[in-house]
């Protein structure tokens, strides 16, 4: 059993786990200046605890680095690495919206934003993005559903036609991914297959308006994930899902 | 990013070449493109290792926010004599990932409490980890060298979140039993790993 007074040497492993109570790691903190050997040995074992940290990788949603963002500059349009703009809109001025500690009161508000402009088939909602006729379509089809994506950050939906067998994926202010990531849209069958209803990076204003494909007859719900483009299957977690 | 079409080199805001250590050292100067750029190479361990911590994605994304607040506050402590870049960042998000679990232990009355409260969300989180990551089978591989006390003394320590005082009241045995057997663990899995670098 070692005492409080045990050999300092012996918290080392700990220290690097982050398992020590307070009263060790002081006593760690201030051992390790005086000691070369903890110190060498602490480098080395440092970088093993490294790779046993980094060995699981899941690419947190954008919305994080947003976040993240606006709190750290929220004076500036922290922009280095502007995506492809993908349609011809006028860019705002400032990307990232939202401040942190307003972005749950964002979100509540978003979906019933856009629910109210979709339930009125208007296509102003993606006023900044250049709409397909097939969008336009699916927006004011009769029976047009629209089901808000609950993301942290920007809004989306999903409107889906029956009647025309077809859905679409619209949004704006939504975060660009990182470069190499996309946003995807899975579409689940009623017995758990995935298969790929589309991709897409928003262009500079983060909107998109984009038709989804294979139909949504036998969808039982979309996910949305952000994977690497080309991606075949998600591998990322589902930062949003729709239910049909 | 072999895949990413960047059709010039010119069009990257930081050469592929720039280490994860000369983009910290910049953050330090105040260079918040080589911050972005920083974060988005290594927040997928990062944050991976927040998950596996915490289990629930919502406190995953709170603590890795916050770490890499933390991180660009603190960059100009950075020293690259002691340790890279990458074991600097890590060990941030993993002592926020670790004292939010320890915060939450505490509201819930018990260690224990957290870990079956989340048993489920921890299946689900690791079920959608991205497996493919070539450092994720070398280091499962080395773990399978260790023996099954060693590997449960990592995991509960360094994945879990338990002091090894709470170890070693867990699982019953002398906190000096721990304190050896996680010494043991950590420089067996060294060995293992650089036997495959």
């Amino acid at each position: 059993m070692t005492t409080p007074s045990g050999d300092p040497h012996d918290l080392l492993a700990g220290y690097l786990l982050d398992a020590l109570d307070p009263e060790e790691e002081a006593r760690f903190v201030a051992h390790l200046p005086t000691c070369a050997v903890c110190a060498a040995e602490l480098a080395s074992l440092g970088e093993t605890v490294a790779d046993l940290a980094e060995s699981y990788h899941v690419v947190p949603p954008p919305t994080v680095e947003a976040r993240l963002l606006s709190t750290l500059f929220p004076e500036e349009n922290v922009d280095p690495e502007p995506a492809p703009v993908t349609a011809t809109a006028e860019r705002r001025p400032r990307r990232w919206v939202l401040p942190a500690a307003a972005a749950a009161a964002f979100v509540l508000g978003a979906g019933a934003v856009i629910g109210v402009s979709a339930l009125r088939s208007s296509p102003t909602v993606v006023a900044a993005s250049e709409t397909s006729d097939v969008t336009t379509a699916v927006m004011s089809a009769p029976d047009a559903h629209t089901m808000p994506l609950d993301l942290p950050s920007g809004d989306a939906s999903i409107v889906v036609s029956g009647e025309m067998d077809k859905a679409i994926v619209m949004g704006h202010e939504l975060p660009m991914p990182s470069a190499g990531m996309e946003y995807h849209v899975w579409a689940q069958s009623p017995d758990g297959s995935m298969s790929s209803a589309g991709a897409f990076v928003p262009d500079s204003t983060g909107a998109i308006a984009m038709e989804l494909h294979g139909g949504v007859r036998d969808v039982a719900s979309f996910l949305i994930t952000v994977d690497p483009t080309g991606a075949a299957h998600p591998s990322g977690v589902p930062i949003a899902e729709a239910r049909l | 990013m072999a895949s990413h079409p960047a059709p010039t080199a010119a069009a990257e805001p930081d050469p592929p070449t720039a280490s994860a250590e000369d983009l910290l050292e910049r953050c330090a100067q105040g260079d918040r493109g080589a911050f972005v750029d920083l974060y988005r190479r290594l927040s997928p361990g990062a944050y991976g290792l927040a998950l596996r911590v915490l289990r629930d994605e919502h406190l995953a994304q709170d603590a890795l926010q916050e770490a890499f607040e933390q991180i660009w506050s603190q960059s100009g402590r950075y020293d690259r004599s002691r340790s890279s870049a990458r074991s600097w960042i890590l060990t941030i998000v993993h002592r926020r990932a670790v004292d939010r679990v320890r915060r939450e232990q505490v509201e819930r009355q018990g260690a224990m409490a957290w870990g079956a409260q989340h048993r489920e969300a921890e299946h689900d989180v690791v079920a959608e980890v991205v497996e493919l990551h070539a450092d994720h089978r070398r280091v499962r591989a080395a773990l399978s060298a260790l023996t099954p006390l060693q590997r449960q003394a990592l995991e509960l320590a360094y994945h879990r979140g338990l002091t090894q005082t709470q170890v070693a009241a867990e699982l019953d045995i002398p906190l000096g039993t721990v304190k050896t057997r996680m010494r043991d663990a950590i420089r067996r899995l060294r060995g293992e790993l650089e036997g495959t670098r």
